[in-house]
């Protein structure tokens, strides 16, 4: 069905559904206009034959009854030429011609033959009479002459006027059609322009055509319902991608997006600034025990809150699981920077957290590597790591990993 | 009615005279008189031939000497040359339409000359004398009148 219709064009819809319409009523309206015309022009023909042949019956009477057949030939012949005649005759009692003239044949005979038939088949008798006595019959031809170039002049003017309609109409179907096309070219627009625009803003312009305007309007809140319901899918893809790369109770990213970040920045230029701060808990399992997992878990917010309070914003602080903690630093200029962190870092933990009117106290442990010691992220995390244990057994809880490379800076 | 068949009438001369006679518009009312003078001969044909023809002339021979005592519409001559035809048309107290069968040349007398042509009678018309006899015929007819024959 769509290939049926592909050839079709709003355009030559209406050409057609015009040149229909047109074709009709200019036919019926022809038609009745003819035959009107026709019958009218044939009635009047016919009048005017009947009256000239009741003068031209009064007018060869004498000559008829005076038998003076050179007069009456003058007179026929004045006649034909004047009068659209075929031919008349004159006959007498016996059935003799007094007299006779006839048209000379005209250069479309047989068409004028093919009227002369239709129109004057039967020709128009006269008998002429004087004083009660009879002396002869008139016989009138009728021509169709005159009705067929009046015939032929109808042709022409309706054709003329036919092919002036046709202009008008084909104007008409044209403007038409570009009044049509500049409602819709601007929803084809838009509606392509939703195409690409996945946020749905875009809407259909208002129309001055009332059933566009519908459509638009229809279209339109289609498409709020779309976007509503676009924005509330989008929202809550990234509620749900939030949720998987975050741990719920400190808001923090959790191992899995930590470590893609960290191994997203080992592929960047500037990876060799970054650090990795592996951070432990040292007495988690005893609050737990002793103030119960409540404020285990309060603990490990104030923990999260502090760290972030104490780095950049651009810094990721991340929670690795239980009481771990990790933070990868970037931009480290100096080498000697990281010590300074750590010791700042060590200090925020000193202040108690007051829970449940208890004072609880906290402390943890930081492990660091720098990037630019490590060669894959894999190295930095292990190496991270051993340094968090080792600066468990320190006592000012932090351990820095030296590089290992001789060109490297060397570790505090 | 009219009878269909009909024999188309003979044209000869009292024929003629009658069908010129019938259109003439008279002043006088009817019956119209038509006087044959001198010419008892032609007054039986033109008896005859009113007959056929069912018109209502009243047809009179009447003598020269008579003329002036009757009432004549109308005087067919046959026996006078065209001189005496003036004299007596001048001489009559009215003024009849007059016909002549004796004046081929129809330049004096009579308003009407009928002359036998090979085939039937025509006529010719003094329209002087015509005009003088005051009563109006047909131009139709007069029109069929010979000027002059070839």
């Amino acid at each position: 069905m769509f290939r049926k219709s592909s050839n079709t064009s709003l355009q030559k819809i209406f050409s057609q559904s015009q040149l229909l319409i047109f074709a009709l009523t200019l036919g019926i309206c022809s038609l009745i206009f003819v035959v009107i015309s026709i019958y009218t022009m044939n009635t009047y023909a016919k009048q005017s034959l009947n009256i000239f042949s009741a003068t031209l019956s009064e007018q060869i009477q004498p000559a008829v009854i005076f038998n003076d057949p050179i007069t009456l030939q003058q007179t026929l012949n004045n006649h034909i030429q004047q009068y659209p005649i075929r031919a008349i005759q004159v006959i007498n009692l016996q059935g003799k011609p007094l007299a006779e003239a006839y048209k000379p044949t005209p250069e479309f005979a047989w068409m004028e033959n093919l009227f002369d038939k239709v129109f004057f088949k039967h020709p128009v008798t006269r008998t002429i009479k004087h004083q009660n006595n009879q002396y002869g019959t008139l016989i009138i031809y009728g021509s169709a002459t005159q009705l067929m170039s009046f015939f032929f002049q109808l042709l022409i003017c309706l054709s003329a006027g036919i092919f002036i309609i046709l202009l008008i109409m084909l104007w008409l179907v044209h403007s038409t059609y570009q009044k049509l096309m500049h409602s819709i070219q601007p929803m084809v627009n838009t509606v392509e322009s939703l195409n690409l625009d996945t946020q749905y803003q875009a809407r259909l312009p208002s129309s001055p055509i009332y059933e566009f305007r519908v459509i638009s309007g229809a279209f339109n809140n289609l498409l709020d319902k779309v976007q509503r319901t676009n924005e509330k899918l989008q929202s809550e893809n990234s509620q749900l991608s939030h949720q998987a790369l975050h741990d719920q109770l400190t808001e923090l990213p959790n191992r899995h997006y930590f470590y893609n970040i960290l191994f997203n920045q080992f592929e960047h230029p500037e990876k060799n600034q970054t650090a990795l701060f592996f951070i432990d808990n040292n007495n988690f399992k005893n609050i737990n025990d002793v103030y119960g997992h409540l404020a285990g878990d309060a603990v490990l917010k104030e923990m999260a809150q502090r760290l972030k309070k104490n780095v950049r914003s651009h810094d990721v602080v991340a929670r690795l699981g239980g009481d771990e903690f990790a933070i990868l630093l970037r931009n480290i200029k100096h080498y000697d920077h990281l010590e300074l962190i750590c010791e700042h870092l060590i200090e925020c933990s000193k202040a108690p957290l007051s829970f449940d009117q208890h004072q609880i106290h906290f402390s943890f442990s930081i492990g660091v590597a720098f990037s630019k010691c490590a060669t894959t992220p894999e190295d930095l995390i292990a190496e991270a790591d051993n340094a968090m244990y080792k600066a468990k057994n320190l006592a000012q809880g932090w351990y820095i990993t030296p590089c290992l490379n001789p060109d490297q800076e060397s570790s505090c | 009615m009219i009878s269909q068949v009909q024999a188309q009438p003979q044209l000869n001369l009292p024929t003629t005279t009658l069908t010129i006679l019938s259109y003439v518009r008279w002043n006088t009312p009817n019956p119209i008189s038509l006087c044959i003078l001198n010419n008892s001969q032609l007054s039986n044909q033109f008896i005859q031939v009113n007959q056929q023809l069912k018109s209502a002339y009243q047809i009179q021979a009447v003598s020269l000497s008579e003329l002036n005592k009757v009432m004549c519409n109308a005087v067919f001559f046959s026996t006078y040359t065209p001189r005496e035809e003036q004299n007596i048309i001048n001489n009559l107290k009215d003024t009849p339409l007059t016909f002549s069968s004796n004046n081929t040349e129809c330049e004096l007398g009579s308003a009407f000359c009928l002359y036998q042509n090979k085939t039937r009678t025509s006529f010719k018309v003094n329209l002087a004398s015509l005009s003088q006899s005051q009563v109006r015929v047909d131009p139709r007819v007069l029109l069929l009148a010979k000027s002059t024959e070839p």
